[in-house]
């Protein structure tokens, strides 16, 4: 659903014990640098294409927050911080409370929050990182 | 937080868990993460019609306990599983189940003349908490402390690789 958007996502190939990534410098690489374990699947006579053993799908965040900035509706809400304004006497969420002062102090600009999930079958860990971004002319 | 507020970032597949390997498959972000805050994004912002060069910045992870330990590489077990207090902490083994214990070690947290830390019959029986927190390193520290470790091993190998101070200073 995402591709025809412009915004897929990047199969990179690894090495299943999580020595490796076969990523930028090491592409081409058929065999782990670490363990030795072969890149891809043996193959057979009925699949005869090369087939990684494992796959990390990466769904890079730069376009994804330029594609915020171009929709009007959520442009307006990634600039939130920067242009709402608390009036006197009306009870509203501060714009900007002691953290976001501080770092729109050092990025001299409006912020946004995104976060990153990653969830983890085995143990079901959940891990997510926010990200403030900032905006600089 | 709602879904609508959650970008998935990567998918990393099983099925055994990375565990301290995690680093290597966040290679690509943390690379992204770098060009935006280095060398910046163009964009466009539809609602003042102009480019602006973005930055953006990682501000904190939220996790769980066991996540934590995989994302910050200090095991979050045993004795020294603190990763706060790390190897100042005051945890002691328990003498019949034979676990690690953080009982009542919040107490050196306390401002000095708090009457808790006086309490000699609720907490440790007989025993006056004299100790001032452990302290906090900063940024440029902590680096300092890593940087001695030199190169970290990633794969089947990474639970065997030991460094001096194991199970005493550091885990």
């Amino acid at each position: 659903m995402m591709k025809p958007l412009g915004l897929g996502y990047q199969k990179i190939d690894m090495c299943p014990n999580f020595c490796m990534l076969y990523y930028l410098e090491n592409a081409e690489l058929t065999k782990c640098m670490t363990c030795g374990h072969s890149r891809y699947k043996p193959r057979t006579r009925r699949v005869k294409t090369l087939v990684a053993y494992k796959k990390l799908r990466y769904f890079p965040i730069i376009p994804r927050l330029q594609r915020l900035f171009m929709s009007p509706r959520t442009a307006e809400h990634m600039t939130w911080h920067q242009s709402h304004h608390a009036v006197d006497g009306v009870m509203v969420k501060p714009g900007n409370t002691l953290t976001v002062c501080i770092l729109t102090f050092q990025l001299n600009q409006g912020t946004c929050i995104l976060s990153y999930v990653q969830t983890d079958s085995t143990h079901s860990s959940r891990l997510l990182l926010l990200i403030l971004v900032g905006r600089s002319y | 937080m709602r879904p609508e507020f959650m970008f998935l970032s990567m998918v990393i597949p099983g099925p055994s868990s990375p565990g301290r390997n995690i680093d290597v498959c966040l290679r690509p972000l943390i690379d992204e993460l770098t060009q935006l805050w280095s060398s910046r994004a163009l964009t466009y912002d539809i609602s003042r019609k102009q480019n602006f060069v973005m930055r953006a910045a990682l501000m904190w992870t939220i996790n769980d306990f066991p996540a934590y330990g995989m994302v910050s590489g200090w095991s979050t077990h045993g004795k020294l599983a603190c990763p706060y207090c790390m190897e100042n902490n005051k945890a002691f083994t328990l003498t019949n189940g034979g676990k690690a214990s953080f009982f009542y070690c919040h107490r050196r947290f306390l401002p000095p003349n708090h009457r808790y830390r006086k309490n000699i019959k609720d907490f440790f029986v007989g025993r006056v908490e004299k100790d001032v927190a452990p302290p906090c390193l900063s940024g440029e520290e902590l680096l300092d402390v890593v940087s001695e470790y030199g190169d970290i091993v990633f794969g089947l190998q990474s639970g065997k690789q030991k460094f001096p101070g194991f199970g005493l200073t550091h885990n």
